[in-house]
């Protein structure tokens, strides 16, 4: 059994839904995912579920999750945000839930790969399960 | 407009695709007819309300117009 380890460092947009009053809309650019929760902190967390979800499933059907990104425009606003915005402490960013900003969060994964082969079949079953390291804990800039 | 995550199912369904309700975590797992991935949130259950810009970037990863999309919720 062979075991490997792939660490993703993405981007995500995360602001207040446009149509969903309290509900706040997090999009990871890097592989084109979107959720949502009540809060900044509820939103990248189901982000991160989304996204761990999406990376395993594509990984165990053989294709490559970083081909889903998102159209540039998206890129464009989010490097708007990066260049313009300021960097601000996670429980800031975590305590601002009043406020009308848009957080860039760079935030990282790390998903297991497992190659075991079943004796039974001789056929080799490839399973994947993801979490996110404290060491990959998520960067917040925020633009007014 | 935001849509009520059970009428997302149903779309998903019409254009052909299934979706699946793991036990756990806070989200189901939506396959389009070409066996593409999304993940639905369901924090809340089926309904759940999502945002547009949540629709739109799953009609991007299935591959689906999204007014065409839209004319189903």
């Amino acid at each position: 059994m062979s075991k490997a380890s792939l660490n993703f460092r993405l981007w995500a947009l995360i602001e207040r839904s446009p149509d969903i009053e309290g509900e706040w809309v997090a999009h990871c650019l890097d592989v084109d995912v979107v959720s949502q929760g009540t809060s900044v902190m509820h939103a990248l967390d189901m982000l991160g579920e989304a996204v761990m979800m999406t990376i395993v499933e594509d990984l165990d059907g053989g294709s490559d999750p970083l081909l889903r990104r998102a159209p540039n425009e998206y890129f464009e606003r989010l490097h708007k945000v990066v260049m313009s915005g300021d960097r601000v402490p996670r429980e800031v960013a975590l305590a601002a839930d009043q406020g009308n900003f848009i957080y860039a969060v760079s935030f990282g994964v790390v998903v297991d790969k497992v190659k075991a082969s079943t004796k039974a079949s001789k056929a080799k079953k490839r399973h994947a399960s993801g979490k996110i390291p404290a060491q990959h804990q998520p960067v917040f800039l925020a633009h007014a | 407009m935001p849509a009520r995550l059970k009428d997302i199912v149903r779309a998903i369904e019409k254009f052909g695709g299934r979706v699946e309700k793991p036990n756990k975590g806070s989200h189901w797992k939506a396959y389009s007819s070409t066996n593409k991935f999304y993940a639905l949130p369901c924090h809340n259950g089926p309904k759940q309300e999502l945002s547009d810009v949540y629709i739109k970037a799953l009609c991007r990863a299935f591959g689906l117009d999204y007014d065409a999309f839209k004319k189903l919720l």
